[in-house]
């Protein structure tokens, strides 16, 4: 135990003094045989005699020192620090190598620490929360349905909570944004409503005050509110006798119970708690699932274990209900992964697989260069074996040599990482911040250093691994009696470094297909809206609050026409418009509809459409042309007959070869009570989504004729769109003092914002895309180097006996395009299974773009065949005089 | 607890160096190994480089120390001492030892009867 200890303790000490220590024991020794002849010489020997037997009884000086120093350390351990100091004098003295070798490998792991940190925040902790492991959502699933949104009906809810034994603190949740008002300039905040038991169940305390209590959340006491630490900061000057303060929250007075701190959010883009007051209609509610649930597993409780419990009650409750709850079951879902931003999974796996390429091209650089090395040590190498070296020990010290490089690799790529990761956080538009979960989490922590420190070694034990192999048999008298010449390596030498070539090329091929294909549909992405001039169209948004004021459509109405009213009085501005959401604006409201006298299309193949409510002008501001037909006007309103414009999309999928003009269409099934809405127009199509393939059939409603209670304007401004911002404001606040609006700013923001998901990736796939491509080159052109310096005799040979510089060009650079040609063969197909998985991912990129593909190509061609040339320009320089005396 | 050959032999070693410390003061190498022969009456001839490793073991232990002094013709040598540790570990072994012995002495006795 103590022992234990104490004798670790003295192997440790023994490390950091071997010389010492063994002269010590040298001279312990002397001591012991000088005393042992005396003694013996005293009994009648004579002295040499005496001195034989005196080191004989010792038993063999020279064993006994090496034992002694083997139990005194840890020997592998000082081995170890052996090859650390050999390496480190072999690297110093070929500081070139050293440097390649490191930049490169640097490249490759920086890269990866970077997109690992980003990944982690994204995947591995997108919330944090103490006992996250512990949390999982429920919710009901139709069965047959594969719908990933999962919520619970109230009436169900109350029953699981009432009935499981498996789960703790099962709460509920709902969403709403608020208006919030009385303080500062009106708001719109990220609400829920949350059950009381809400924050037991998540674990956190709040920064002051207090949470819901039970009884607060019943209908009548539900007027209180918790705020969260960044609202709390921007909206209330971070008042710290907040708590008992009053605040308006659509109109109704709320009293502030406590802050919550930021980094226990959740979910992640809330901004303030209210309690889930449900009424006694909502507790009997079963039909409407729009609850979220999450709970904390009870102690001992396996997810598997709750989900078999959660789907008994579920069947018990469809027997007791079959007319709500046939067919439906219960899903158990870690928290987790229900917090992660959807869809972020593949585009990491995308990018970890891109940098992770890079690191494979950045391994096949490095350990090309060991080889050459290693050729160049083969007699140094062959002396330590003829010496008696072990081949163990041998290519322990050149995977050493090549893991220790790739440990100043990490050491420099941990500063890449930190740059990169600089970038991409400064990047991020702060107000987006908050809707991606996990942003906030990205940082080279602990985790990242040993994921860099774990990739090093491995890099280093896979470039060093095939140099340190061919090393293993090192034929010593054909090294030793080779002379005074070079080796040129031998053939197994360079198979494997011409294999290193060709993946290198293949490698590069697919990352540069891989990364023109995502610039491209970028920027094609960006491009799709220019011809609306998204730059001079200042765009807001608005929630009506849900109270009595609103509750009549014609009031909505209203509060529309007269808000477009002061908005076009504004000097500035030359028309104004509004719309349920602009394109690109996150936004989406697409459902079913129905034409007049056809069949009810099949389940699964229903006639989806963007569904747009518009002021008459939207196409005239927004610059869409009109192309059938009439545009809405003034007349539409509440008591005319609902009409509805078609997008021509839409018009050539159900109308290919008569006019749709006249027809009817409604909103939901053929049997939906949505009245008939009669077409008047065809318009110009307009993409709305950019995760659509191409823009989506759209349907247009005017706005009078179904107000609904969230809007969007436009101004389209003469001049410069941000100098309206304020006048606008106040346009507003003359309608409704207490109105807030929100993501104030031009169309070309918005959709710059909302496709940030997608630049990302372009922007580090095209990263990965360069790096490749450099890292490539340079591998190329040292092995073409390497090769002309070592055939540097044979030119000169070439030369004397009449080769003219041309031929000699052709003989380097043909094997140079031979192992490009090789490299290409083995990409390509690796290129377009690449370019079909990003096909997948996001709409814009086409796996059948060849102009993409053969552009990145041809670059890569361009870029290794330069790489080539300067290496041969060496070959038709050689002087043959020099040359045959080349040693 | 199970314990190889040499694991046995090496502890006993150990012990008779713990013992002899004990009792005869701060010893250099030669000296103990010397005592230790001495008073086996020479039965116990060990390879006198065996004691450095013993040595070695219980100065890693901790239960004896090492200080360099002069012998007795004026060299330098490193004498040997044990600690309050190596005190408290003897008397344990010693004991241990005793036991053990005397059981192992009571079934040979056994033995040899029937």
């Amino acid at each position: 135990m103590l022992d234990w200890l104490r004798v670790s303790v003295a192997k440790i000490q023994a490390l950091f003094s071997v010389r010492h220590l063994d002269q010590e024991f040298a001279e312990e020794l002397q001591t012991h045989v000088a005393i042992l002849t005396e003694e013996n010489i005293r009994e009648g020997m004579t002295p040499e005699e005496a001195a034989r037997n005196a080191r004989l009884r010792l038993g063999g000086l020279t064993q006994l020192r090496e034992a002694h120093r083997e139990a005194r350390g840890l020997p592998g351990i000082e081995t170890f620090f052996q090859d650390i100091r050999y390496s480190l004098r072999m690297l110093r003295k070929n500081p070139g190598f050293t440097l390649v070798a490191v930049l490169t490998l640097a490249c490759g792991i920086g890269a990866n620490a970077a997109i690992f940190s980003m990944a982690q925040g994204f995947l591995l902790k997108p919330l944090s929360l103490p006992h996250l492991d512990r949390l999982v959502a429920i919710g009901e699933l139709e069965e047959h349905d594969r719908n990933d949104t999962i919520r619970a009906s109230p009436a169900n809810y109350l029953d699981w909570a009432a009935q499981t034994g498996t789960l703790d603190f099962i709460s509920a949740f709902d969403w709403e944004s608020v208006n919030l008002s009385g303080v500062g300039t009106p708001q719109v905040a990220q609400g829920i409503h949350v059950s009381s038991d809400f924050f037991a169940a998540l674990g956190v305390k709040p920064l002051f005050g207090r949470t819901f209590l039970p009884e607060e959340d019943q209908p009548g006491r539900d007027q209180e509110v918790v705020l969260t630490r960044s609202l709390w900061e921007r909206q209330f000057g971070g008042d710290q006798n907040i708590v008992g303060k009053s605040v308006r929250i659509n109109g109704r007075s709320y009293a502030v119970l406590g802050v919550m701190n930021d980094d226990c959010k959740f979910p992640q883009t809330v901004e303030l708690w209210l309690p889930l007051a449900l009424d006694s209609e909502a507790r009997h509610n079963r039909s409407d699932r729009y609850l979220q649930v999450m709970a904390h597993l009870r102690a001992g409780v396996s997810r598997s274990k709750a989900e078999a419990e959660m789907s008994t009650i579920a069947r018990r409750l469809s027997d007791l209900y079959p007319q709500t709850n046939r067919d439906w079951t219960v899903q158990v879902v870690p928290l987790r992964d229900y917090a992660i931003f959807r869809g972020s999974a593949p585009f990491m796996m995308l990018m970890m697989g891109a940098t992770g390429f890079v690191l494979l091209i950045a391994c096949a650089n490095v350990a090309n260069l060991l080889f050459v090395r290693a050729t160049g040590r083969q007699r140094e190498i062959a002396v330590r074996a003829a010496l008696g070296a072990t081949r163990w020990r041998l290519a322990r010290q050149l995977l050493s040599e090549s893991v220790f490089l790739g440990l100043l690799g990490a050491g420099a790529g941990l500063l890449i990482a930190r740059w990169a990761i600089y970038l991409i956080l400064a990047h991020m538009p702060p107000d987006l911040v908050r809707f991606v979960a996990g942003w906030d989490q990205i940082r080279l922590d602990g985790t990242v250093f040993l994921f860099a420190l774990a990739v090093a070694t491995a890099a280093g034990i896979l470039a060093g691994l095939a140099p340190a192999f061919h090393s293993w048999r090192p034929d010593l008298n054909a090294v030793l009696k080779e002379g005074a010449r070079t080796s040129s390596g031998g053939r197994s030498s360079h198979q494997l470094r011409n294999a290193f070539v060709i993946a290198q090329v293949s490698l590069a091929l697919v990352l540069t297909v891989g990364a023109g294909l995502m610039v491209r549909s970028f920027r094609e992405l960006l491009d799709t809206n220019r011809r609306f001039h998204p730059e001079t169209l200042l765009t807001l948004r608005l929630v009506l609050p849900d109270s009595p004021a609103y509750k009549d459509p014609h009031h909505r109405a209203a509060f529309y026409d007269q808000t477009l009213k002061e908005f076009d009085t504004l000097p500035g501005v030359r028309s104004a418009a509004l719309v349920t959401g602009f394109p690109f604006s996150g936004l989406m409201d697409s459902g079913t509809f129905s034409i007049e006298g056809r069949p009810p299309a099949t389940p699964g193949l229903q006639n989806f459409a963007v569904l747009k409510d518009i002021s008459p002008n939207y196409f005239q501001t927004m610059g869409a042309a009109l192309i059938q037909g009439r545009a809405f006007n003034d007349f539409d309103g509440p008591d005319s007959t609902p009409v509805a414009l078609i997008s021509q999309r839409l018009a050539r999928l159900h109308w290919p070869s008569d006019r749709p003009l006249g027809h009817r269409i409604r909103i939901g099934q053929q049997d939906s009570s949505n009245p008939w809405l009669t077409i008047v127009g065809v318009v110009e199509d307009i993409k709305y989504s950019w995760s659509a393939p191409s823009p989506e059939p759209a349907v247009y409603r005017p706005y009078r004729q179904t107000p609904q209670t969230y809007m969007a304007f436009g101004l389209r401004a003469a001049g410069d769109p941000n100098s309206l911002i304020s006048a606008a404001r106040l346009a507003v606040a003359r309608v409704s003092p207490d109105q807030p609006i929100f993501m104030v700013e031009t169309l070309d923001r918005a959709i710059r914002e909302n496709t940030l998901p997608i630049a990302y990736v372009a922007a580090i796939m095209a990263v990965a895309g360069l790096l490749a491509l450099l890292l490539a080159s340079v591998g190329v052109y040292a092995v073409m180097a390497y090769s002309v310096a070592e055939r540097t005799h044979e030119i000169g040979i070439r030369m004397v006996v009449g080769a003219k510089p041309a031929q000699i060009v052709q003989l380097v650079l043909g094997r140079g395009a031979m192992l490009m040609f090789l490299g290409f063969a083995c990409g390509l197909p690796c290129a377009f299974g690449l370019a079909r998985l990003e096909a997948s991912l996001f709409y814009g990129v086409r796996a059948d773009d060849f102009s993409t593909l053969s552009l990145a190509s041809v670059s890569l061609a361009l870029v290794t065949l330069l790489a080539c040339c300067i290496a041969v320009r060496r070959a038709t320089r050689v002087d043959p005089m020099v040359a045959l005396r080349y040693e | 607890m199970t314990a190889s050959k040499p694991d046995i032999l090496q502890g006993t070693l150990d012990l008779m160096v713990l013992k002899t410390l004990q009792a005869m003061g701060p010893l250099h190498g030669y000296g103990i190994a010397r005592r230790i022969e001495q008073i086996s009456e020479d039965a116990l001839q060990v390879n006198q480089g065996t004691i450095y490793a013993s040595l070695l073991r219980l100065i890693q232990k901790g239960w004896i120390s090492a200080e360099w002094g002069a012998s007795e013709n004026n060299r330098r040598a490193k004498f040997y001492s044990i600690t309050k540790i190596g005190r408290k570990r003897l008397s344990v072994g010693a004991a241990n030892w005793e036991r053990i012995s005397g059981i192992v002495g009571r079934v040979l006795q056994i033995a040899d009867r029937s």
